[in-house]
Formats: C-alpha cells, structure tokens, sequence
C-alpha cells in the first residue's frame, strides 16, 4: 500500500536557480510531486539547464512528477531547443 | 585518417551523442543573448585570432607542410580582422532589418547546432572564420577538420572557445572530434539535432554534406579561367596574377589556373611574366607536368603537389628552374582530358592559352569554367568594359573578379567590397544552394514577418460633371479651335446634336461624326480616328448613350496615342496597380473628351472602361484604365426626356444594379459607399415614377443623376457576380444588359448576404459585411425589420416588386428559353460567367457549382424570401470596420 504524498512547492531564486534545483534534485524521492515556482526566473544559464535535465532524469526514475510554474516564454523556448519541455509539466 | 569502414561501437556513438547534447544545450543557452552579449564576445576572439595568426599559421605549415607561413598568417588575420570589419555592425539578433513602409520585419533566428568540416588547404583561417560567424549568429558548432590539419584546426578551436567562454558565451558552444572516421561524419550529418552541415573542403566532403539530407553549406573545388584582354593593364595583370596563384602556393580555390592571353599581347605578357621570376614551361616541360602533377587516371590534380612551392615541384618531377622560380607557367593548346593541365591546380602552375580573337578567348574561358569551376570563380583583366560586361554574361561563376588577384578577390574586403569570406557558395554549378560569399546571413534563418498591408484605395472621377437640366449650356466654358462630335443616326434626328452644337462658343469649329446605334468595331474606330485626325481636333464631344461613348474614348485613344494596340490593352488583369500592360502616356495629339450621357444606366460619362466589338474574332473586347475616363461629364436630362420606356428600365436596372453590387465589393470604401448609396435610394423611388410617367422632369432627372452617380461609385469600387452572370447570359441568349441583370438581381442580393463558402483572398475585406450593408440599404429605404436577416430578406423583397412594377420578365423560363436549351448551355454559362473579372470583386468567391445554382434559381425565377444559411443578426452598424 502507498500513502499518496502531499505536493510540495519550491520557489526557484532567479540569481540562484542552479543551487536550488540541485537541492530540489537530491531530496526527490519516489511518488514526489514537486512544483518548481520560476516566476523569478527570467533566464536560465548551463548550469540551471544542466540541473534541470538531471531533475528530469531523477523524475523519471522515480517516477516522480515535476510541474514548472511560471515559466517564461524566453526560458521555455530555451527548455523547448534543449528538449527538456517535453519532460516537465507546467502551469502558469 | 583512422577510417576503417566499421560500424560505430556504443561507445564512439554515446561519445558523439555527449557532443551533440552539449552543443544542444550550448545552443540552447546561446539563444537568451542579446546582440550586445554576442558583440562582447565577438571583439575579444577576433583580437585572439589577430594575436595568435602566426602562431596558427605554424602550426598549420608544421603539420600539413602545405602552403606559405606569412601567406597563412595573412589569411588567419583577413578572416579575423577582415571578416569583424564585415560583422561588427551587423544586427544578427532580433531585427534585423526593418522596412516600415512596407510593413516588412526580419527577425533572426539561430539555426542551432552547425557541423563543420574544415579543409586541409585553410585550416586555421577556415575555423577562426567559422567561430567569429558563429558566435556573431548565436550558434554552436561542432567541429571535423581535416584528418591531416587537426592539431593546428583543434588549436584554433581551442583558441576561440576560451576566449569566447570567457567572454559569456555557454560552455560548450564549440566541439572538436578528437579524431574522426566517415563513420563519424555521416552520423553527425543525419543527426537531428544537427540543424545545418557547413562542408568546406574537397570534393568528396561536399558532396556526403549535400546527400545527407540536411540543409548544408558545401563549397569545393572550382577552376578559374583568366581573360587577359589587350586593352588591360599588363604590368597590373600579370603582377595581380602572380600574386594570387603563388598567395599561399596557390591553395585558395579561387586563384587563377588558366590565362587566356589575346593574342596581340601574348609575347609581351610571358615575356613580363619571365621577368618576375617565372618559368615558362616549354612544350617538354609542359607534357611532363600534364602527366606528373595531374593524375592520369582521374584527371584530378595529385595531391602531392597542393600547396608546394614551384621550385619543389620542379625539382620533385625532374624539371629544371631557378632556385626561386615562383610559378610553372604552361602553354596549351586547349580545354579538356588531352589538356591535362586545364584542370583545378591548387599549386604554382599556370597554365595559359593564346587565343586569336575575342570570340575565341571567350569559348576557351567558357570551356574552362565548365571543366570544374562552375558557379566558383573567374577573373578578366581588361579595360574595355563591354567585353567586360559580356565575359559576366558568358562565365557561370559566382564571383567575377575584375583588374584584380582571383584568389584574394574573391576572398573579399580586401581588393573590392564583396563580403569577406573563407567559403565561396557555388550555385547550382557547383550543387550549391547559393553563389553568394558565405556570411554570417547564411549562418541564420531569417524570420520575414510581414504586416498587413492595407491596399492603397483610390477615388477618381472627371475632373469636372455638370448636372440638371441645361447643363449642357456648359460647354460655353470650353473654347476649342476644332470640335468633332460623336454621335449617332436617332440622336441626330431628334435635333440633340443641333442642342449641342448651338451650346458651343460661337468661334469653335465644329465637325459631326455619325456612327452606328451599336457596340463600335474596329472599323468603326479607325474612321473616327480619321476624322479626328483630318480636323485636328482638340476636342471630342461624345453624345450618346454607352456605345457611343465608349466608342469616343477609344477613338481619343488611338487619336493621341496611334501606337495602343486594343487588343494588347485588352489583356486581363487582377489588380488594376499591378496590371501588365500599361496604357501609353506618350502621346501625339492632346484632345478634350466631354461626354454627354443620352441614357441613364451605363454612366459611361464618369467611367474609365470602354466596350468594343471585335467582328472578325467574333468577341467584345473590354478596356479599361483611367486615363479613358472623360475629362468632362454632362448630365443633362433634356436629352433623356424622351427615352421609350424599355430602354428605361433596362438602364434603370442596370443603374441599380451597378448601385448594389459597388456597395458590397470588397473594394467599397466610405466614398464608393455614399455614392452607391444614394443612387440605391434615388432608383428606388424614382425610376417607377421614370417608367410611369416618362414626362416627369424631376423622375428623369433624378434617374439620369442616379445613373451617374452609381457609376462613379462601380468605376471605384466595381461590380460583382451578378454582372458576371448577367454578362454571359446576355452574350449567350442575346438579352438585353439591364433585363439580364433584372433576372439574377434578388437572386444575388440572397447569395451574397448569406455565409460565403469562398472568401475573397484580397486585403480589403477586412470582414464579411456583405449582409450588413444589404441592411443598411433596406434602412436607407425605410423597408423595416429588426434584424439584418430581416432587413436582407425585405430588400430582396422591395427589389422584386420595383421588378414587378416596371413589368421586367421575372424568370428566364419567361423569356421562352426551355429548360432543355438552358440545360445544355449551361457549362459554357458557368464557365464564361467564372471567367468573367467582373466578380473578382464580389464579397463571396463564387465556385462554378455556385454559378449553375444562380442560373437555375433565376430561370425558375421568384420564389426568394429569406437568404439561405444567413449569418447570426448582428448590428447595422458593425456594417463598417
């Protein structure tokens, strides 16, 4: 039997959206449900991607489910060519 | 090169996978800068370049043993300094250029991750090049140089990234295969992620780019043919000439290989060429290279010798020279496998062509640019600049290179302002996509974003009408030394040419042309024409109905410009501003036309189009342009007063049908829509009373302004499909214009007020209103009803009883055509009423099912009420948007 998990929601720091996703990152477990609030985020640099496609891999892995809030169009374009978009949820 | 043919193992394909991924990220990233974030790095890779050009082009001399060190430096700095020059103002982020005028924007967009392959010939400037055109664009690349130029192409790699990683530009943004099979290539050629394979190199590279499906950048080999013409500079040529072959021993695939020397000049010119410190092979010689440095199997150059110096060439085949013999010039006879050296040498041999004439040289220039060099490069040195001009028509190269070196001409920025480049595009001669230097423009896709252009409206009438009664007292106003009026046999009966004549100023000469009571031929034309000619006239007066009319205006067509030919100027056209054949402005005769309307429907008097009979091919021939419009219009009614009362109602009904069809075209506008509209309103109520009481002075005046007025509205706004319809069953059944019009009229009105099931694509319909202003016009006429349904509906009823009261047939089963017959014209009926550009106006695009459903409905005849599917009521006033 498994106990549904409540939904957590981490705000991601625009100046620190690396440090933040890779702790969201390591505290992911199996049945998460995570949302990323990126309403501050306006651009995203290698290492918040590079973070972002391990969270993905993470996710998948323990079949957790991630959604990104707030996104804006520039960094989801950027999620769009890394082909990341595919493997998130978003809500606005 | 490590290339065994062997599939790729799992890990050489996750090594080559990790590449693209993170070329894909770097993209990715890459795609957030701005053009100042671009720009910042740009300026710091280039100065690296500037700084390490000697250093690079050591590397490159050490490893490839090809080419000249300083010459190699020198190209390391024209692709950094040179190329920044070109890109350094260049918007290659967002807009990047902007036409406001015609609402035109192009934006960029990156292509993402590029492949490159890099050649062995130019290594380091090939990828100093490759990088600053990159980072300018926003992309990220992933290198494969040459097997045997990888070290100094990775070290200039290597360079670039540093420095542009430094300088904010995302990590990984260029890759370098450490080493590399065709294996390898191939599979980053179909990749998805790759976006664009950019091939410089031989032949075999490009051609692997070009089949890989992907968009690719290939640029190969060439063979540049020289014209020295006799009228050149020969110092300057010959000068110029060695200089390009021997820049860099002669790699740059755009240096000379054969000069086509005339004949006049020939001695001279090896003679100056001797001096400089050439060798000029003699015919020994000359065989030995042929079948030494080109390869007799392949006809190809032997690799052995790309880039060597001449002497070492020389002295490799057994040949003896001067120890500083800068270039092996050779003699042939010729263009072609016979001719060994007529082919690509990218080394310091020359080979040259005496030619005896103009005409010769050209031919052999053309042979040469055909064996190997279309669509790259060709030079002439000449001073006379039609030979110049037609040797650019007879050479397929992309680069044309004039009085200057080929090699480091074509580079570009340096001898002439062509964009600087290390890639030369070779059009479809060289199974090229372009001819153009590639630049940083080839490095993105640019987005065209293009605003809606609203259509340029126009309103144009005669510069002067006069209307009401007398008004043809008027031509009192208008002296004129000879005076032909136009007009025919009845008219002239009933003492209305005598009115007019007696309305002249009393010293005008005054000559009268009787013509036909019918549609004017050709025939018709020309005697008028004559007539004009013979009084030279400088003013026509046309009085008539619309025959007469339009037979004036194309009468002062051919009488000021003999050279129109009406059956030209009858071409079709969509789009008046566009159309292709233009009316003539040159003109030999300058005449008055004034125009005095004996009918009130055509209003011929105000409009730019005129009808003519062709007997001999048995059509009418339709012109129209505005500069038939006449210059003055009368609008007498005296001269109506006595029109019989079918011809009342025909030309009443084609007055309302001009009305109505001009206040729905998609090309009415607020000034068409007045005029329409009040001639709506003033048929309404008083061509009845017109038809009733022929006598009444007001009834006819107000029809014969009516008429007028609604054609200044249709010569703006046109007509539409009813006009079509109505056009071919007229033709067809030999119906009189206004009674065929009558026919399909309510008909019309119920189409095009209902949901069209075809559009019209024109940038003037901004919305379909078709049904709103039929409402409009039913409010103008008082008719009632709440909604635009309503409203439709009682127009379409109002429009049948003024039918029904001026006695009109109502059916075309009426006027004894049995259905059979109307059956079996029925497809030349659709198809000449589609054909007819009278509906290209109209709010709904009729399809031919469409056409035949009209036919049927009006040869049933009434029977309409409500306008099938209408759209959902909505307000009158949303009639304007």
């Amino acid at each position: 039997m498994t106990t549904a998990k409540t939904p957590t929601c981490l705000e991601v720091d625009g100046d620190n959206a690396a440090s933040a996703l890779q702790g969201a990152c390591e505290k992911l477990e199996s049945g998460d449900e995570l949302t990323l609030d990126f309403s501050w985020v306006v651009r995203v640099d290698p290492g918040a991607l590079r973070t972002l496609e391990a969270l993905a891999q993470a996710a998948a892995e323990r079949t957790a489910k991630i959604t990104l809030r707030g996104v804006n169009v520039e960094v989801y374009k950027v999620l769009k060519l890394a082909r990341l978009a595919s493997r998130f949820s978003f809500e606005s | 090169m490590p290339d065994n043919g062997a599939p790729l193992s799992e890990e050489r394909i996750a090594y080559l996978e990790n590449l693209v991924s993170q070329a894909r990220t770097a993209a990715a990233i890459f795609s957030q800068c701005t053009q100042a974030d671009v720009d910042r790095i740009v300026k710091p890779m280039v100065l690296a370049g500037l700084e390490k050009a000697q250093y690079l082009a050591r590397l490159a001399i050490e490893e490839t043993r090809i080419g000249v060190l300083e010459d190699k430096a020198i190209k390391n700095m024209v692709a950094t300094e040179f190329v920044y020059n070109y890109v350094k103002d260049k918007p290659t982020v967002g807009v990047i250029r902007e036409d406001s005028e015609r609402g035109l924007i192009e934006l960029a967009e990156p292509i993402g991750v590029i492949f490159s392959l890099t050649p062995i010939t130019n290594p380091t400037s090939t990828v100093l090049f490759k990088c600053i055109m990159a980072i300018k664009t926003r992309n990220a690349v992933i290198f494969s140089p040459h097997p045997k130029a990888w070290r100094c192409c990775s070290e200039a790699v290597k360079i670039m990234y540093e420095t542009a990683v430094k300088n904010g530009a995302p990590e990984g943004v260029f890759t370098c295969l450490e080493s590399h099979t065709l294996e390898d290539n191939a599979y980053l050629m179909h990749h998805k992620d790759v976006g664009l394979i950019d091939a410089t190199g031989g032949p075999g590279a490009v051609k692997a780019a070009y089949s890989s499906g992907k968009p690719a950048l290939g640029v190969g080999p060439g063979n540049t043919p020289v014209y020295l013409e006799k009228t050149a500079d020969l110092d300057m040529a010959v000068v110029d000439i060695i200089t390009s072959k021997t820049f860099d021993n002669g790699t740059i695939c755009a240096s000379e290989q054969t000069v086509v020397i005339d004949d006049e000049v020939y001695d001279r010119v090896l003679k100056k060429f001797a001096e400089l410190g050439t060798h000029i092979c003699d015919e020994k010689e000359t065989e030995l290279l042929g079948h030494t440095v080109i390869d007799p199997a392949t006809g190809f150059m032997q690799p052995m010798a790309i880039g060597q110096k001449a002497a070492d060439i020389a002295r490799f085949i057994g040949m003896k020279v001067k120890p500083n013999t800068k270039l092996l010039i050779a003699p042939i006879q010729g263009v072609g496998r016979e001719h060994p050296l007529s082919v690509e040498k990218l080394f310091p041999v020359l080979a040259v062509y005496r030619a005896k004439s103009v005409d010769e040289a050209l031919k052999v220039c053309v042979d040469v640019n055909h064996a190997g060099g279309l669509g790259h490069t060709a030079v002439i040195f000449s001073n006379n600049d039609a030979i110049v001009r037609q040797f650019g028509n007879m050479i397929n190269a992309g680069r044309i290179i004039v009085n200057s070196p080929g090699s480091i001409g074509a580079l570009g920025g340096v001898y002439n302002d062509m964009v600087p480049t290390f890639s030369f595009g070779c059009g479809t001669g060289g199974g090229n996509s372009t001819t153009d230097n590639v630049n940083v423009y080839h490095y993105l896709n640019i987005k065209r974003m293009a605003r809606r252009t609203p259509a340029h409206m126009w309103f144009r009438v005669p510069n002067q009408i006069y209307f009401n009664m007398n008004a043809v007292e008027n031509l009192r106003n208008f002296p004129s030394r000879s005076t032909v009026i136009i007009s025919n046999p009845p008219l002239e009966q009933i003492g209305h040419v005598d009115v007019v004549r007696r309305s002249l100023p009393a010293q005008t000469q005054v000559r009268v042309t009787i013509i036909p009571d019918a549609e004017p031929d050709i025939k018709i034309i020309a005697q008028g024409v004559e007539a004009l000619n013979f009084y030279k006239a400088d003013q026509i007066i046309a009085l008539g109905g619309g025959s007469v009319i339009d037979a004036a205006k194309i009468m002062k067509l051919k009488y000021e410009s003999p050279q129109a030919d009406l059956e030209e100027l009858a071409a079709p056209f969509l789009d008046i501003r566009k159309r292709v054949v233009q009316y003539p402005t040159e003109k030999i005769n300058h005449s008055r036309l004034i125009a005095i309307s004996t009918t009130s429907g055509t209003g011929s008097e105000v409009t730019p189009f005129a009808v003519m009979t062709d007997k001999e091919r048995g059509i009418k021939v339709t012109l129209a342009d505005y500069s038939l419009t006449p210059d003055v219009a009368i609008v007498d009614p005296q001269f109506v007063m006595s029109m019989p009362k079918g011809l009342t109602v025909d030309t009443g009904v084609d007055c309302l049908t001009h009305a109505l069809e001009a206040g729905v075209s998609i090309y009415a506008s607020a000034f068409t829509d007045s005029n329409a509209m009040q001639a709506v309103r003033l048929v309404f109520k008083y061509l009845p009373e017109a038809y009733e009481n022929p006598r009444d002075e007001e009834a006819r005046t107000m029809m014969h302004n009516a008429a007028c007025i609604a054609a200044i509205a249709f010569s703006n706004a046109s007509v539409g499909v009813n006009h079509a319809l109505a056009h071919a069953f007229g033709a067809r059944f030999g119906v009189a214009h206004g009674r065929a019009n009558a026919l399909m009229l309510p008909h019309v009105i119920a189409y095009n007020a209902s949901v069209p099931t075809k559009f019209m694509p024109n940038p003037n319909q901004r919305a379909y209103v078709a049904h709103k202003k039929y409402a409009m016009i039913a409010d103008l006429l008082g008719l009632g009803g709440h909604t635009i349904e309503e409203k439709v509906a009682k127009l379409v009823a109002a429009t049948e009883e003024l039918l029904d009261r001026l006695a009109v047939p109502r059916s075309i089963a009426e006027l004894g055509i049995s259905k059979q017959e109307f059956e079996r014209a029925m497809p030349d009926l659709a198809k000449n009423a589609f054909d007819d550009p009278s509906w290209r106006s109209n709010p709904r695009m009729p399809l031919i099912s469409e056409l035949v459903e009209l036919y049927w409905s009006a040869y049933r005849g009434r029977g309409i009420s409500q306008p099938k599917s209408a759209p959902k009521p909505e307000k009158v006033e949303e009639a304007y948007v």
